[in-house]
């Protein structure tokens, strides 16, 4: 991996990580009027690492678009595999495949799941006979804002942030890889 | 490995040829360009090789191809 591809890489891994924790900053600091006179030199540094993880983040993207190389290396170093001789080609390619379809079954999962939602509330009025009701019903439907209750529990996918989600299905492929990678190369070993 | 279905039950003597010469896995794996492990699961028959290892192997141990490799056709 060239240099400067390394410096974008290790730019882009640290600013997400300190925008996260500014960005948790940032909801604690609302909560928190004590903490408001710090305001305009955290937003100054906030602009300059923001412009900085923007420049990072379109470099490394347009190289993972357009550099085979690059992103093979890239996902080899994340997933710890290694590609040394003609063998661990193939072992790695299979490890891809199978990886690729234990990510398709993850995300088959999340679809479903975020189709359903599930609501249990309890109505106000005394008066009448069925106090609290479970409604299940499909994602896609319309929501239910009525005023007149109280919502005990609620479930609903598409509440969670998608950033989860990315992180989450980058997780299971990156892990998936690995074991199968790791498995293959075993069962030769 | 399992990973592609051959239809041909390819055997090979790399292992007789290397404990002849008096090689270790390692070794002989540095000669051709591949890991211990590659030229282990070639002498366990698990893994078939690229044209271009079968290529190197015959001409490091001075050998036909034909003469490392055969096919295992039962009889």
């Amino acid at each position: 991996m060239k240099k400067i591809d390394k410096i974008a890489c290790y730019t882009s891994l640290v600013l997400t990580v300190f925008l996260l924790v500014l960005s948790l900053w940032f909801y604690v600091k609302d909560l928190d009027p004590t903490l408001m006179d710090q305001e305009t030199s955290i937003a100054a540094v906030a602009g300059v690492a923001v412009i900085a993880w923007l420049i990072s983040g379109i470099y490394l993207l347009v190289k993972l678009i357009y550099v085979q190389g690059f992103r093979d290396q890239l996902f080899l170093s994340l997933s710890k595999a290694s590609e040394r001789d003609e063998r661990e080609l193939i072992v790695s390619g299979e490890a891809a495949r199978k990886s690729i379809v234990t990510t398709m079954a993850f995300i088959f999962i999340i679809m479903f799941a975020s189709l359903v939602n599930v609501k249990v509330a309890k109505k106000h009025d005394e008066q009448l006979e069925k106090k609290g009701y479970v409604q299940v019903g499909l994602g896609i439907a319309k929501k239910d804002t009525l005023k007149d209750e109280t919502v005990l529990f609620k479930y609903n996918m598409s509440e969670v942030p998608s950033f989860i989600f990315v992180v989450f299905i980058l997780a299971i492929m990156l892990t998936s890889y690995r074991y199968h990678f790791s498995r293959l190369i075993k069962m030769d070993d | 490995m399992t990973r592609i279905q051959s239809k041909l039950d390819i055997k090979n003597n790399v292992g007789i040829l290397r404990v002849e010469l008096g090689l270790t896995q390692e070794q002989l794996g540095l000669e051709v360009g591949v890991t211990r492990a590659t030229i282990n699961a070639l002498e366990k028959g698990s893994y078939n090789p690229s044209l271009e290892l079968a290529f190197r192997l015959s001409k490091f141990f001075n050998a036909r191809i034909e003469d490392i490799f055969w096919e295992n056709t039962g009889e």
